[in-house]
């Protein structure tokens, strides 16, 4: 392509070849505390309603892919929502005992709602946490993306939209610019890789680390993703389950409204009574049993299977070269 | 760069040169190109066009390859973002799968366990289906192609074509494929890019249908599942119930095989065979242990496995027990017979204080490691009396002890040798006898009995479900309309007279008129005839009074056949025990009836019904009245109609259709008797049932009704005492916890208990009587006015439920539907309007004019 560079002096100091050398108009991983998650999903949400929906709903260019994941949070909320609301809405309307008994059921299913995804995400934190405490993967580091768009009309000014995404999210393509970026900030662009081989047990430090750190990290990458495809749903099941017992069906249909000081005061130590008590109940049968063994075993296995072939080979390997050997220059 | 070279060699080489080295340029060339030419591979994907069953068998496959690829992933760590992603569906799959078994399991009845699995997979089916009923279909039919279009890429994976609005790789796309679409579209034919414009179109449909599916599955797949379930659940109720009524009744002919399945569950009789074990090993070593009749009163309780409501026996396992001690050793205790030997004519006191010191006496000697034979023990016991000889001061018994200890009778000698105070022979025996009663007797019994009340845990269930169908017939089978049903609903929360005078008024409307009549009593037949009965496998009926019959005959033949055997010469020790007395004569009749009154006859209560209707004919043509005439004089009591206002003579109805069928029998009993008008209510009941009657079934059933009430039957009548204990419970329990439904349905078994001893007390009665009250005010069905009211309620909340959320999905479909008319509308659609054969721009020229 030839370039006419008379025209490209013309172009303003700030068009976007000059601001992208700010690096907070670039990608880059930002710092995670502990509220950043909840604080990734209200974004999302918001975005979901006021952004993404309309501009998948007028069939926008700029609409990719991130956003119709990010829709999948909409199904998610409103299908919960509307599963309670189906056995609860009407159930006072009823009259009398069906009131009382069509409460029960509502109640009971809006537990199994909230503990299923109690227990979904249960099960995906502790195969991250676990997987973090043995590898040093941080499966949840987040980056943020600055997305540049085409103008929906001319001279749109509004042309860049930021999306949350882990740095891992993609096991093809894990952003590895992102981390030698971060590297490149403290002067060290095998930062990370340096401290990740160290973690691995390689005591020396390695002359190309990001060569032995790389491939590792991927296949702790996908075995993790797939134990939690597996757990989650197990640690899943286990919360409707709880739900289903006789205790949380109690607490669920408590007789007086508690004061908000009161409320305040005893609710965390009722949640807390009445799941050992449903835990102890789901105990005693067959199936309550092998789901409490099924969610521990695949958290504990999804662990240890992830991490298992981590560690560095005992005998750092030495390697030379055969001077014997011919090589070719292209 | 060829052209540099020509143009080099143009300038200083001959023709012939230029031949030459062209010559080798090519030879070159073709050398370069076979062995270093890096090209791309010819693309592989193409698009996936499968048909329903082809796209049914296709789920499979792609389960079955999610599965490999999930155990690759696990075990070499290598996977890809695709494969990743589809296994997070088949971890749902799994979860949806596991919650239902978790859920079967809470569930009590067979239709709800099976609705778990509908249920499960149900939501899945909606989930799957919604977006291709809402979505592709509506697409396909008005723009020619499928938004969820599937392609195989080159790496042999199914995507979505869609999936990704940014990244279209639309090489897979014939272009007859596209054209195709494009004359769906009415794109014109003439237009020059009519590709790039109807893909754009594509694009643009399918990223609107993808966000309309996010936006609306939500809404939809919890909406649509619930409505099928709905129907589901409506479908299989009386199916699954017969099913399992024909099971049942296969199951009664021969009971022996569950018995034995029952008898063989070693934990549930583990705890009892535990005590049973350590009385028999601690009597076999000699020792009589502490609290034997308690231990063994658990193990001896043949009601113990009986599921509680269905069947209650009146057994008594502890005073089986302590019967069956006393009668094999003769006594309670290990000194008591020495005692009582030692203490002669001196009194209850003296025996006591005597057992109590040679027990002591006993446990001082073994504590010392001295012999504990019986001299030993009377020589420890004369030596604690010595170290306190003031304690024993003036005591006769004492001077036995020392002086006379030796010449007691020789028969408490010889027993005296053992260590308890027996003879290692009777406690061997007595232990033999336990062990035997226990495992010959006891436990096949407690192992019938458990059967029994499982068996009829499931006729309950049997019973229930088809007892919602009865009623939601019976209602029906009157006539009300739609209309009607609401009125009846809504006067039904204000009050219960208004609703009581509707059906009335109904029930009179059909009586009087011998055409609606006949009709609403053949259809009450119907119903009764297609829902009590069911044909099994054999072909012969079932039912279920009649399954109940057939099993309690077995039941009680079982129990009898088992009978109690001992040693002989010793059969005599349960004489006159319950124990003894259950496996003589089986179930009593009382309990019997008691099991059969708790399973709902769902028969009964359309010949409650239809009994009702007779009572209005009866009302209608004077019969009653005239009825009343002849039995009030019978009974003494003033039967002078002409006397009666018109008023009186309403009342006089009223009163009898309470009776007869908008109260319960317990109720009407227990409200006479209350008051003191039993003989009133004998007559009044005489008058109801015992009149002139056409119906032979209801005649039959009102005479049972009738000996009933006249304690003829097995129901007795329940004394003013009970009634009066009765109603106090009630004043008690409004008084202590209030009318609130919330509450008197949540109060434990304990609490209930404290109200019953507590309303006992106050009427001054034995609480006893509460506990037969189960039998006492039981009754066939619930009364006809119940029944209405809370089938008119479930009806009009089924219809409220369904207009709502009926309503709600009809909504989302039509949102959904009509919102994809607007679909496909391209931004800036003027630029693709260039003509074929004009290479103007239009859309552009137009732009500029402006």
């Amino acid at each position: 392509m030839q370039v006419d560079t008379a025209k490209l002096e013309n172009i303003p100091k700030n068009s976007y070849l000059v601001v992208h050398k700010d690096l907070d108009n670039e990608d880059h991983i930002i710092k995670k505390r502990p509220t950043t998650g909840a604080r990734i999903v209200a974004d999302k949400f918001v975005n979901d309603v006021f952004s993404y929906a309309p501009k998948g709903m007028t069939g926008s260019k700029n609409s990719n892919f991130y956003e119709f994941l990010s829709l999948g949070l909409i199904p998610n909320l409103v299908g919960s929502a509307s599963l309670i609301l189906i056995s609860n809405a009407l159930n006072n309307k009823f009259g009398g005992r069906d009131s009382l008994f069509a409460n029960m059921n509502g109640r009971k299913m809006a537990a199994g709602v909230v503990l299923y995804a109690a227990g979904k995400w249960l099960g995906n934190k502790i195969i991250n946490k676990g997987v973090k405490a043995t590898t040093g993967v941080d499966m949840e580091m987040p980056y943020k993306k600055i997305v540049h768009e085409l103008p929906d009309y001319k001279g749109d000014p509004d042309t860049t939209s930021v999306e949350f995404h882990r740095v891992f999210e993609s096991t093809d393509f894990p952003r590895w610019d992102l981390i030698n970026k971060q590297g490149e900030h403290n002067n060290n662009r095998y930062e990370y890789y340096d401290k990740m081989a160290k973690k691995m047990g390689y005591t020396q430090e390695l002359n190309a680390s990001d060569q032995v750190v790389q491939p590792k990290i991927k296949e702790v990458l996908v075995k993790s993703t797939a134990a939690k495809s597996i757990s989650s749903f197990v640690w899943a099941a286990l919360g409707v389950a709880i739900a289903a017992q006789k205790p949380f069906e109690e607490f669920m249909n408590f007789r007086q409204k508690p004061t908000f000081t009161q409320a305040v005061k005893e609710l965390p130590k009722q949640v807390a009574v009445t799941m050992k008590e449903s835990v102890k109940s789901l105990a005693k049968t067959k199936m309550g049993k092998g789901l409490m063994i099924g969610a521990a075993a695949t958290s504990i296995l999804g662990i240890w299977n992830a991490s298992k072939n981590f560690k560095a080979p005992k005998e750092n390997k030495k390697s030379t070269v055969d001077y014997n050997k011919s090589y070719m220059e292209f | 760069m060829l052209n540099t070279t020509n143009n080099q060699t143009n300038l200083s080489l001959t023709s012939l040169e230029m031949q030459q080295k062209l010559q080798d340029r090519r030879v070159f060339e073709q050398f370069l190109n076979k062995t270093n030419r890096v090209t791309c591979d010819k693309p592989k994907g193409y698009l996936v066009k499968e048909n329903p069953a082809q796209m049914f068998g296709s789920m499979f496959v792609d389960i079955a390859k999610d599965t490999k690829n999930l155990g690759n992933a696990l075990l070499t760590g290598k996977s890809n973002d695709h494969e990743l992603g589809r296994m997070n569906d088949l971890g749902m799959k799994l979860g949806g799968g596991l919650i239902a078994a978790a859920l079967i399991g809470s569930k009590s009845t067979s239709s709800k366990k099976l609705m778990e699995i509908f249920g499960f997979g149900t939501f899945f089916s909606v989930m799957a289906l919604w977006p291709k009923v809402a979505i592709d279909l509506p697409t396909k039919l008005m723009h020619g192609f499928n938004p969820h279009q599937k392609y195989m890429d080159s790496q042999g994976r199914k995507k979505q074509f869609f999936q990704d609005n940014q990244y279209l790789p639309w090489d897979v796309w014939s272009k007859e494929d596209i054209n195709k679409v494009a004359d769906k579209m009415n794109v014109p034919k003439d237009l020059k890019d009519r590709e790039e414009f109807t893909k754009e179109k594509m694009r643009t449909i399918a990223l609107q249908g993808n966000t309309l599916w996010m936006l609306t599955a939500g809404f939809a797949t919890p909406l649509l599942t619930s409505l099928a379930c709905n129907r589901i659940e409506e479908g299989i109720r009386v199916p699954v119930a017969n099913h399992n009524l024909r099971k049942l009744a296969a199951d009664a002919k021969d009971l022996t095989g569950e018995v034995g399945k029952t008898l063989g569950n070693a934990e549930l009789f583990k705890a009892q065979d535990e005590k049973v074990a350590s009385v028999v090993q601690s009597l076999r070593k000699g020792v009589i242990p502490e609290n034997m009749a308690e231990t063994l009163g658990e193990a001896f309780d043949i009601g113990r496995y009986a599921n509680d409501g269905a069947i209650r026996m009146e057994a008594n396992g502890l005073k089986d027990a302590q019967d069956l001690i006393s009668r094999l050793f003769k006594t309670t205790g290990s000194y008591d017979d020495f005692a009582k030997a030692i203490a002669g004519p001196e009194g209850d006191d003296a025996v006591k204080e005597a057992s109590e010191l040679l027990t002591s006496a006993y446990k001082s000697a073994k504590a010392k490691g001295a012999s504990d034979s019986f001299e030993s023990v009377l020589d420890f016991a004369r030596g604690i009396i010595q170290s306190d000889p003031d304690k024993f001061e003036g005591k006769a018994w004492v001077d036995t002890l020392f002086e006379d200890a030796d010449n007691l009778p020789e028969e408490l000698k010889a027993l005296a040798k053992t260590k308890a105070g027996y003879s290692q022979d009777t406690l061997d025996m007595g232990a033999d006898a336990i062990e035997r009663i226990y495992k010959e007797s006891v436990k096949p019994a407690q192992a019938t009995m458990k059967t029994f009340g499982d068996k009829l845990k499931v006729l309950d269930g049997i019973s229930g479900e088809k007892y919602n169908k009865t009623a939601a017939k019976m209602v029906r089978a009157l006539g009300f309309s739609d209309k009607e049903l609401t009125v009846l609903r809504n006067t039904s929360t204000a009050t219960g007279e208004t609703l009581s005078k509707l059906i009335t008024d109904k029930i009179s409307e059909i009586a009087a008129d011998d055409k609606k009549y006949e009709e609403v009593t053949r259809s009450l037949k119907k119903v009764s005839d297609s829902i009590e009965t069911v044909t099994t496998k054999e072909g012969s009926k079932a039912s279920i009074k009649g399954v109940f019959e057939t099993l309690a005959d077995k039941v009680g033949d079982s129990l009898k056949a088992l009978g109690i055997k001992v040693a002989d010469g010793a059969d005599d020790v349960l004489s006159g025990s319950t124990l003894k007395q259950t496996l003589e004569q089986g179930l009593t009749e009382q309990e019997r009836l008691a099991a059969k009154t708790n399973i709902t006859s769902v028969d009964a209560m359309i010949t409650k019904l239809r009994s009702a209707i007779e009572l209005e004919r009866k009302i209608g043509d004077g019969t009653l009245i005239k009825d009343w005439a002849k039995f009030a004089e019978e009974h003494k009591y003033k039967g002078d109609i002409q006397a009666m206002t018109k008023e009186e003579i309403e009342n006089f109805y009223n009163m009898c259709r309470r009776v007869a069928w908008q109260s319960t029998y317990g109720d009407a009993v227990n409200k006479f008797y209350a008051n003191g008008n039993s003989g009133f209510f004998k007559t009044l009941s005489d008058t109801i049932f015992g009149g002139t009657m056409q119906d032979a079934e209801i005649k039959d059933w009102q005479l049972r009704m009738k000996s009933m009430i006249d304690g003829e039957g097995c129901i007795p009548y329940p004394s003013l005492e009970e009634s009066k204990a009765k109603n106090m419970f009630y004043q008690l329990r409004s008084q202590k916890y209030g009318d609130s439904l919330d509450v008197v349905s949540h109060l434990t078994k304990e609490q209930i208990r404290e109200l019953e001893v507590e309303a006992a007390k106050a009427v001054g009665v034995s609480d006893e009587v509460f506990k037969s009250h189960g039998i006492r005010f039981a009754d066939y069905g619930e009364s006809v006015l119940n029944t209405f009211k809370k089938q008119i309620n479930q009806m009009h909340n089924d219809r409220r439920w369904m207009k709502l959320f009926g309503g709600a999905t009809i909504a989302l479909l039509g949102i959904t539907f009509i919102s994809q008319l607007f679909f496909g509308k391209v931004k800036d659609e003027h630029l693709y309007q260039r003509k074929e054969n004009n290479d103007t721009f239009e859309g552009r020229n137009k732009n500029v004019n402006k």
